[in-house]
């Protein structure tokens, strides 16, 4: 384990979303980060205190799972949540094969995030 | 290329309660030249599995009795590392997300495109040959390993460190003579071409 706490990096377009969902993670002991998009993430990625990413799918330019490909071929398996308003089964599955760690439909329970997050922390720190 | 480990051929194995549809991906499979294999149930499957056999699995989600996410279950209970397609008339996301996150190769809608389930099924055979691969290579490893004496073990663990044979012969308290006569065997014994091949095969065989 790094210095640093662990990180948790949200995408999302929506500043109220961004918001949200920084307050909500931020009640883990964790270091929160927010971005825009996948490209801003992608320029400017934290280093190995970089525990969890939660993206958005539907994000403007590069898509959360194109954010998901273009993390494993730079060799940073991070795990990374993906979360969707509107989704489909095909969706999901390539998600999922890309390397999403989890793929979770809004409106999502605030506890179930929460959880799943916290597993990604603990599967980063392991 | 090695020779082959077993006669099986590659099968896909069909899971589904319907008949007709069992006969339908049969035939789907047998114009492409696959071979295939059908089962009513998810315990009529188990009954007959056998994990040396290669291939994958075309597994109905909905069946009664043992459904097809419970039969995936009871395989990974197994360490079966056959590749499951999951196929379902009405799949939601949370099932699919769940039945990849349990290592299911694909999940796939019905209806769906022949093409489409093909694709995906070359895909699985693909990966299933690859995981056999590593396996066997994994096994071999292990088989290397377990024909050295506890000695040649304990000189091994020193070579993989990195340490020289002098720091090798102090720790043990043997001549630096004796320790190249273990290295040597070492080597030999688990065919290793080099140290830093010595170095892949024991991290191979610490992963599986």
């Amino acid at each position: 384990m790094g210095l640093h706490k662990p990180t948790v990096c949200i995408v999302d377009s929506d500043a109220a979303i961004r918001s949200a969902l920084s307050a909500l993670v931020s009640t883990l002991p964790v270091h929160v980060l927010l971005f825009n998009d996948a490209e801003a993430l992608l320029s400017d990625m934290p280093g190995e205190e970089l525990a969890c990413v939660i993206a958005e799918v539907d994000l403007p330019g590069r898509s959360g799972i194109q954010l998901v490909e273009d993390m494993v071929r730079k060799g940073r398996k991070v795990p990374t949540i993906l979360l969707t308003s509107d989704s489909d089964v095909p969706t999901a599955v390539s998600a999922l094969q890309a390397g999403a760690v989890d793929f979770i439909e809004k409106p999502f329970v605030d506890r179930q995030l929460l959880e799943r997050v916290e597993r990604a922390v603990t599967y980063a720190n392991g | 290329m090695r020779p082959r480990e077993t006669e099986h051929r590659t099968t896909v194995f069909i899971v589904d309660d319907d008949a007709p549809v069992r006969d339908s991906l049969s035939m789907l499979m047998k114009s492409v030249g696959l071979e295939a294999e059908t089962f009513a149930s998810a315990m009529e499957f188990l009954e007959s599995y056998d994990a040396d056999r290669p291939g994958c699995l075309v597994l109905d989600i909905r069946m009664p009795g043992m459904s097809g996410l419970e039969l995936q279950e009871q395989l990974n209970s197994m360490h079966a590392i056959i590749p499951i397609i999951f196929i379902t008339g009405h799949g939601d996301v949370p099932m699919a997300v769940s039945a990849i996150q349990h290592g299911a190769a694909d999940f796939i809608q019905k209806p769906f495109r022949d093409q489409d389930l093909l694709d995906r099924i070359n895909k699985a055979l693909e990966q299933d040959q690859h995981n056999r691969e590593t396996l066997l290579e994994i096994r071999g490893i292990e088989q290397r390993l377990a024909s050295l004496t506890p000695r040649e073990h304990e000189v091994m663990e020193l070579i993989v460190e990195g340490r020289p044979n002098k720091v090798i012969a102090g720790d043990l308290d043997v001549s630096q003579r004796t320790v190249e006569i273990h290295r040597a065997r070492v080597m030999e014994k688990m065919k290793a071409s080099s140290l830093a091949h010595l170095v892949r095969m024991v991290m191979r065989a610490n992963q599986g």
